[in-house]
């Protein structure tokens, strides 16, 4: 039996959307700000339309649908799924009026690729654009990274049930902590730890490369919320290639690699076994995948100078798997390797960070648990038969490989291989060539980012809509939006 | 007097070689040379969009292109970079030859449209300062000098900015008097 929503269940989830809605014309606010502090006059309108529009909507919402249902499960999926897409509609209004946008759809593409921290852009002479609206693309990346509704969660609700309904529906499968408003918070604590940390770190590299301090100040903010939230904006349309510094290059891989790693092993290494990091299973799946692919991309670079290693594949090998997308490559140059070496990037991108992280994709616990099986099921072919077997994996405390495990591992694993799959086959059908559309489809649905020249303002309107879904399903984790397109459904046949 | 006398015996002298086959010979090999070595300081005019797209044909080859300068220049450690864009393109270049920076004098941003300059330098695929896809600097001049822009804003934005204004206040007392009488109750 389906749980099918009444007009009470719609009525109370428009609420909590318009919470979030009011949420999000506070976070408005920050840019409003920063088009004040710079003198940028027309991006101070764009966002007082912005955030007026927004308020006013959450507002209407609050006052029109008040809650008439004990919160439940169902109505925070709905909520989670509608967020996303609220979010990037209402925050596309100030970036379309700043004119560097072809149509309401690419702003649209850009605000649920900075929510759903992706990082391919659809912008136009972005080399010219706004501190204010930049301010805008890169926050939009750390609410998204950080959780749009764990953001709200934190400040909103202290209700138990709501919160773990939003956890779990943003497509984050561990606690913390046994509180869920208390992982929430300790999320956010690391996170600000990082962003201190991160922004000087940018601050002194940018300053001293001859960025101005005002600049350099901004840009340290901007490059952190991409860096860590695995997002991939950046100012300039070059990407990290613009700064000609291989010290930036050092610093954006350590905080990519810090925001791909799992929320719970930063509060393990914090807080209790630092031992954690070598035993733990998704870093020894990391290690495994990401020297496997190192292998596979340097083999068409054998004889390249270590400088052209790091440059040419290393750097793009773990911007791929952290799902981050900067690139330190020249336009073009990344097509122009060889497809071994695509191949490798496209793995990399396929799998993604750890499971309660920012990354999107597949994720390491599931790639871990999918070989373990494989593994335990030949190991059980080769045992004498009616042999009691029972496979286990370490992560943060010794874990039993049942059956419950697999099948969700399996689940979300083909999931997201029929979305490559399609995504790649619409591209396919529109005339781009087979490497070139696995790859954006693969990079739009494990919210990596980096491009192989198919996402620009002159695409197929069709395809940027097919990678819009892309990533709003792939960053969700298909769960909050299957629950809610078979709720509607429901609903609507009653 | 004598020097004149000087002058009239070398170019009889010059006349004589000249007539000579070997003269000839030399004359031609002369030739050569200023073809050949004219053709190895030949520069390509180019877009940038057709350098990027095409970067085998002038690797290490000197080229010639106009683009705007945008950002600000960047320190390195054997000299410095700046990035220039055209037509949606963009590249970084090297330069050791701090002075022509100074003939910048607008760097594009969201409040300046950049100078336009001609780069003159030699592109590499793989630069062998940063490994990456460059031009290294030889000249540059000023073609069209950039401006402050002037962001005018639209009527319609001020009053959509309006509009918005009071239909959020509208909106958000009739809130607050909801919420104040649902206390009451």
């Amino acid at each position: 039996m389906i749980i099918s929503p009444t007009k009470k269940d719609l009525s109370t989830i428009l609420n909590l959307l318009g919470r979030l809605i009011l949420g999000l014309s506070f976070f408005m606010l920050i840019p409003l700000l920063v088009a004040l502090a710079m003198d940028e006059a027309s991006p101070l309108f764009d966002f007082i339309i912005g955030a007026t529009v927004s308020g006013a909507l959450g507002l209407f919402l609050l006052i029109l649908f008040p809650i008439k249902k004990e919160i439940s499960w169902v109505h925070t999926f709905f909520t989670v799924s509608l967020g996303w897409l609220f979010f990037s509609l209402l925050g596309a209004i100030p970036l379309v009026l700043s004119g560097h946008f072809g149509s309401f759809l690419d702003a649209w593409f850009e605000t649920m690729s900075g929510f759903a921290t992706t990082g391919l852009v659809l912008v136009q002479d972005l080399d010219h654009m706004s501190f204010a609206h930049n301010s805008w693309r890169h926050l939009t990346m750390f609410i998204g990274g950080q959780g749009i509704i764990l953001a709200s969660l934190s400040i909103l609700t202290q209700t138990k049930k709501v919160a773990v309904g939003f956890y779990l529906g943003e497509g984050r499968q561990e606690r913390i902590l046994p509180n869920v408003v208390g992982t929430a918070r300790f999320i956010w604590k690391v996170s600000f730890v990082y962003l201190i940390l991160g922004v000087a770190v940018f601050f002194f590299i940018l300053n001293k490369i001859g960025l101005s301090s005002i600049k350099s100040i901004f840009q340290a903010f901007w490059l952190f919320f991409a860096a860590f939230d695995t997002g991939g904006f950046t100012p300039y349309k070059q990407s990290i290639a613009y700064y000609h510094s291989f010290y930036l290059e050092i610093a954006t891989l350590v905080f990519m690699m810090l925001g791909a790693f799992n929320f719970n092993l930063h509060f393990w290494l914090w807080h209790k076994d630092k031992k954690e990091i070598f035993k733990n299973f998704e870093i020894k799946t990391f290690i495994f995948t990401f020297f496997s692919l190192t292998l596979l991309t340097y083999i068409p670079f054998l004889g390249s100078n270590l400088s052209q290693l790091f440059r040419g594949g290393f750097y793009q090998l773990i911007s791929a798997h952290t799902g981050c997308g900067f690139t330190n490559l020249e336009e073009g140059v990344l097509m122009g390797f060889p497809l071994l070496t695509l191949l490798a990037v496209i793995f990399a991108m396929m799998i993604g960070g750890g499971i309660c992280s920012t990354t999107g994709g597949i994720k390491l616990l599931r790639i871990g648990i999918i070989f373990k099986t494989i593994c335990a099921e030949v190991k059980r072919w080769i045992m004498p038969p009616g042999a009691v077997f029972k496979e286990k994996y370490h992560h943060l405390n010794d874990v039993l490989l049942s059956d419950k495990k697999i099948r969700d591992a399996f689940i979300i694993f083909i999931l997201f291989i029929i979305t490559y799959v399609a995504g790649a086959l619409v591209a396919i059908g529109l005339g781009y060539p087979a490497t070139a559309a696995l790859f954006e489809s693969v990079s739009a649905t494990a919210n990596v980012g980096l491009s192989s020249g198919i996402t620009n303002p002159s695409m197929p309107s069709i395809l940027k809509v097919v990678y819009i879904i892309q990533m709003w399903i792939g960053r969700l984790e298909f769960i909050a939006i299957f629950v809610t397109l078979g709720a509607l459904v429901s609903f609507f046949r009653k | 007097m004598n020097t004149n006398k000087r002058l009239n015996r070398s170019f009889y002298r010059y006349a004589q070689i000249l007539k000579s086959k070997g003269a000839v010979s030399f004359f031609i090999l002369m030739l050569i040379c200023l073809f050949s070595l004219t053709g190895w300081a030949q520069s390509y005019e180019v877009s940038l969009a057709k350098l990027i797209e095409t970067p085998e044909k002038y690797d290490k080859k000197k080229v010639l292109f106009n683009a705007e300068i945008i950002g600000e220049p960047l320190n390195a450690k054997e000299g410095s970079w700046f990035n220039v864009q055209s037509q949606n393109y963009n590249m970084g270049i090297f330069l050791k030859d701090y002075a022509n920076i100074d003939k910048i004098t607008y760097w594009g941003d969201y409040k300046r449209k950049g100078d336009i300059v001609g780069i003159e330098g030699i592109f590499y695929k793989n630069c062998p300062v940063s490994d990456q896809r460059a031009v290294h600097l030889i000249g540059l001049e000023v073609v069209r000098p950039g401006k402050e822009v002037k962001h005018l804003i639209s009527t319609e934005k001020k009053k959509f900015a309006l509009i918005g204004f009071v239909i959020f206040l509208t909106i958000g007392v009739i809130y607050l008097i909801k919420i104040k009488l649902w206390h009451k109750k």
